[in-house]
């Protein structure tokens, strides 16, 4: 058991997080001290996790977008998709949409801000995979292009 | 990013009293602890959510 922490248990928490599709993509690129393993509370994999503990490390240890973001495993644009989602819907934009979403309606004005925030250098297949891990919405490479030119 | 601090939400407030409990090293068992300890701060949104009315 760790100081501090309830030994409840946290090997379930592991396998539950795996069954709700909340691991995080990229755990072995988070850097932040807080999840050096010391304390099982802060998980790597805990995706839902990791994006609080970003959007704080920036908002109240003043750590920069970009620091904060490759801290925590994530680009710099997603961390401004990250940001938008709490911004609009609070703790609950930290979970993921459901995934798989299709239709007409694909373009929400999130994906187009976060489309414009990308650097200009970003291809629109990079572009499209990173869309489709972020929000479960899967585009073609030529629609992201395009959405660019706009 | 102004909705995020002060804590407004319930879910975040309990999350903050964990976080601080575990870095001062003081452990105390309840229920927020618990829901934590089966799927994260996911448990903590999910349950405040499902208590809405």
């Amino acid at each position: 058991m760790v100081a501090g922490v309830p030994d409840t248990g946290w090997s379930p928490r592991r396998q539950a997080l795996e069954v709700a599709g909340l691991l995080h993509p990229h755990p072995e690129a988070v850097s932040s001290a807080l999840f050096d393993g010391q304390r099982p509370f802060f998980l790597p994999i805990d995706k839902v996790q990791i994006k609080y503990e970003m959007l704080r490390a920036h908002i109240l240890d003043r750590i920069s977008v970009s620091s904060a973001a490759a801290a925590h495993g994530y680009s710099r644009a997603a961390f401004y998709l990250v940001a938008a989602g709490f911004e609009q819907r609070g703790m609950p934009g930290l979970l993921d949409e459901p995934r798989g979403r299709r239709g007409p309606l694909k373009l929400t004005g999130e994906l187009l801000e976060y489309l414009r925030s990308a650097e200009s250098t970003r291809s629109g297949a990079e572009l499209a995979a990173e869309i489709e891990q972020a929000f479960g919405v899967r585009l073609h490479r030529r629609t992201v292009e395009r959405a660019r030119r706009r | 990013m102004s909705r995020f601090w002060p804590v407004r939400e319930t879910s975040q407030s309990d999350y903050e009293r964990l976080r601080e409990q575990v870095l001062l090293g003081a452990g105390q068992l309840d229920l927020a602890a618990a829901r934590f300890g089966r799927l994260g701060l996911a448990a903590l949104i999910a349950g405040r959510r499902l208590r809405r009315p």
